[in-house]
């Protein structure tokens, strides 16, 4: 049975009925690690916030277990939210903090100071329990708001932007206990988070939302390589997929695409599925073009982006087309030069022009 | 850009000038402020005799000579008056906060109708001037028989002080992440214990600041208790000292015991004051800046 369940959410603000989240389904599977992914504004927060029951949808069902819990308080709902600023008690140590929650439930001193222990020990917070949120660094503070989660022995967690404090180096670390923490759990973790990296490295998962909208809700691997729209599209990746709108037609037997300037070459004929006499625009993501002498398209090189163990190169296609492109670092690109570039065929996706959706099925 | 301009340069410069002047003025108003203070209590243990002796290198009491403090503690009811002012003012001070730390919350942080408008009939109260309601409040407390009474003066004197710490309350509260009250509800905490664990812990700068301003307030407060207590027995200190003192003729005795009547009375607000200032300070500043 699904763990939460999300039917026909709808979450409006203000007298304005300022739309937060607008239709929203989803259904999470006891265990799951379901991240809630899109930009600032996207109504992913708020989404969890009603999950936990600190906001109330307008319309719509939210199902725990099975059993509707639109009408029940946070507090009977059992579900350890993780603020993106931890939250913590300024006025309670450590212990007190983690502690917290037993109390509410009218546990035993001892039990509680048990339970507190082996929590502490669990994240690596031994030396710290006498100690003050003020007294803690923001990976200390993180680890406690996650050990204030943890202590109850839940089943399910909700994590509001929980790395997003943390600096580059702290986030990775984090970013892999919680995956470590979450599979020694065996419990369902809904997270919400503005960073593919945290979604895609995270996620059994991911509902990607923008506008209060969902724009998909697959694996991180479908919403890679079969993204719904052009939004998914151009979210999911740096650098962003490229875009080019035109027309798909057959020239010299070859598949192109027939733009305002000119034709892009994307294979042989009958080698690409595409969408035959229609516009479309197409999306390339940079590291599926081919660079190769029998490259179709010569591609002019005016800013190299160097990662160590990839390089990514942006320029200009003929007419003025901006294109980024992943390059072998081993070639070593530098401005000025001019690449023959190709397509892998079996990477490009087709949007409608109009809707942004994606054209399923070409051929 | 002058400071970096004057940085390292001769010390005779301009931000150096300006600090000194403002400084000197400083201290000017301040001495202008402290001098009667100073002086009341310099004479106070300056004994009975000296009092009024012209000579001032006699100013600075050589020796502390306590006689007035015994004269005016054993000549009049002072202490008596002192343990009312006592009663009352912290009554009015335990009064005023249960009441407006509530209401103050329900202000900052509750989603009901007539909130804004509840907010601001609050607050605008403090515009009616006091000698106002004089009458009205003496006819009112004459008819319900409550005059001579401390419930009368805590009540009175709590309806003063209400507003204003309810409002530096309500600030206070809007400081407090809501997040934590979240986090609260989240970990299983009722309204009612999400207040007492959570929200009440955190708002002890903003409770000492409302409480000390209530006391002072109370300790000071001479119209009403003037106009509702006509028994000795019940006499606040400030309405005490003046009844006694007054009208009798200056003999330097007389002098000498007011001014050591004085010194007893202002010593809580000053020990307070003192000692409570940061928070003064910083829940009024709050007050001053978002309100």
């Amino acid at each position: 049975m699904d763990h939460i369940a999300l039917h026909g959410i709808t979450k409006t603000f203000g007298r304005r009925k300022v739309v937060a989240v607008s239709n929203v389904s989803f259904a999470v599977p006891a265990g799951h690690f379901v991240v809630l992914l899109g930009p600032s504004g996207c109504g992913k927060s708020t989404t969890l916030r009603m999950i936990a029951g600190l906001e109330k949808p307008d319309r719509g069902e939210i199902r725990i277990n099975g059993e509707v819990v639109n009408d029940v308080p946070p507090q009977r709902r059992n579900l350890p939210f993780v603020f993106q600023n931890y939250a913590l008690y300024p006025h309670m140590s450590v212990a007190e903090n983690i502690g917290f929650p037993l109390k509410m439930q009218g546990r035993a001193r001892a039990e509680i100071r048990e339970r507190v222990t082996g929590v502490a020990r669990t994240l690596g917070l031994e030396g710290l329990l006498e100690r003050y949120p003020a007294q803690l660094s923001g990976g200390e503070r993180q680890r406690v708001a996650v050990g204030r989660a943890i202590v109850r022995d839940p089943d399910a967690f909700l994590l509001d932007e929980p790395l997003s404090n943390l600096d580059a180096q702290l986030r990775a670390d984090m970013r892999l206990e919680l995956a470590e923490l979450q599979r020694r759990l065996g419990a369902t973790f809904i997270f919400v988070t503005h960073d593919q990296v945290e979604a895609m490295t995270l996620a059994d998962t991911i509902a990607i939302m923008r506008r209060g909208e969902l724009h998909q809700y697959a694996a991180p691997e479908e919403i890679y390589h079969r993204p719904a729209d052009r939004f998914v599209a151009g979210f999911i990746g740096s650098p962003v997929m490229n875009f080019i709108e035109g027309r798909v037609g057959e020239e010299d037997g070859r598949s192109v695409l027939k733009t305002k300037d000119g034709a892009f070459v994307l294979g042989t004929a009958g080698d690409v599925a595409v969408p035959r006499d229609r516009e479309v625009a197409l999306g390339i993501r940079p590291e599926h073009f081919v660079v190769s002498s029998q490259g179709q398209t010569e591609l002019s090189v005016e800013i190299v982006e160097t990662l160590g163990s990839q390089t990514f190169v942006y320029g200009s296609a003929g007419q003025g087309r901006r294109l980024a492109v992943g390059v072998d670092p081993a070639l070593r690109p530098a401005p000025g030069d001019r690449l023959r570039i190709g397509v892998d065929p079996n990477a490009l996706h087709f949007f409608s022009p109009e809707s942004g959706r994606r054209i399923e099925d070409p051929a | 850009m002058t400071a970096t301009t004057y940085a390292g340069s001769a010390w005779l410069s301009y931000p150096v000038l300006q600090r000194c002047l403002y400084t000197f003025l400083g201290v000017m108003v301040m001495l202008a402020v402290v001098f009667p203070f100073l002086w009341i209590a310099l004479s106070s243990f300056r004994g009975v005799d000296e009092f009024f002796s012209l000579d001032l290198s006699g100013a600075f009491p050589t020796s502390l000579d306590l006689t007035s403090y015994e004269l005016a503690f054993g000549r009049s009811q002072l202490t008596r008056w002192v343990a009312n002012s006592l009663i009352i003012a912290s009554g009015t001070t335990l009064l005023s906060l249960s009441v407006s730390a509530p209401a103050a919350f329900a202000i900052a942080r509750l989603r009901f109708r007539g909130r804004n408008a509840g907010a601001v009939v609050l607050i605008s109260s403090y515009a009616i001037p006091s000698i106002m309601l004089a009458v009205p409040v003496f006819v009112l407390l004459t008819t319900l028989r409550l005059t001579n009474s401390y419930f009368a003066l805590i009540l009175l004197h709590a309806t003063f002080t209400i507003p204003f710490t309810t409002w530096v309350l309500q600030d206070f509260y809007h400081s407090i992440p809501p997040d934590l009250e979240e986090a609260g509800y989240i970990d299983g905490a009722s309204l009612r214990r999400v207040l007492w664990h959570i929200i009440l812990p955190l708002s002890v700068p903003g409770l000492l600041a409302g409480g000390a301003y209530s006391f002072i307030l109370s300790w000071t407060e001479f119209l009403f208790a003037f106009l509702l207590v006509q028994s000795a027995d019940a006499f606040t200190a400030p309405v005490g000292v003046h009844a006694y003192f007054t009208g009798r003729n200056a003999t330097e005795s007389v002098m000498a015991q007011l001014m050591a009547a004085s010194v007893v009375v202002s010593l809580p607000s000053v020990v307070i004051f003192a000692y409570f200032q940061r928070y003064l300070v910083s829940g009024f500043l709050k007050g001053a800046v978002k309100g």
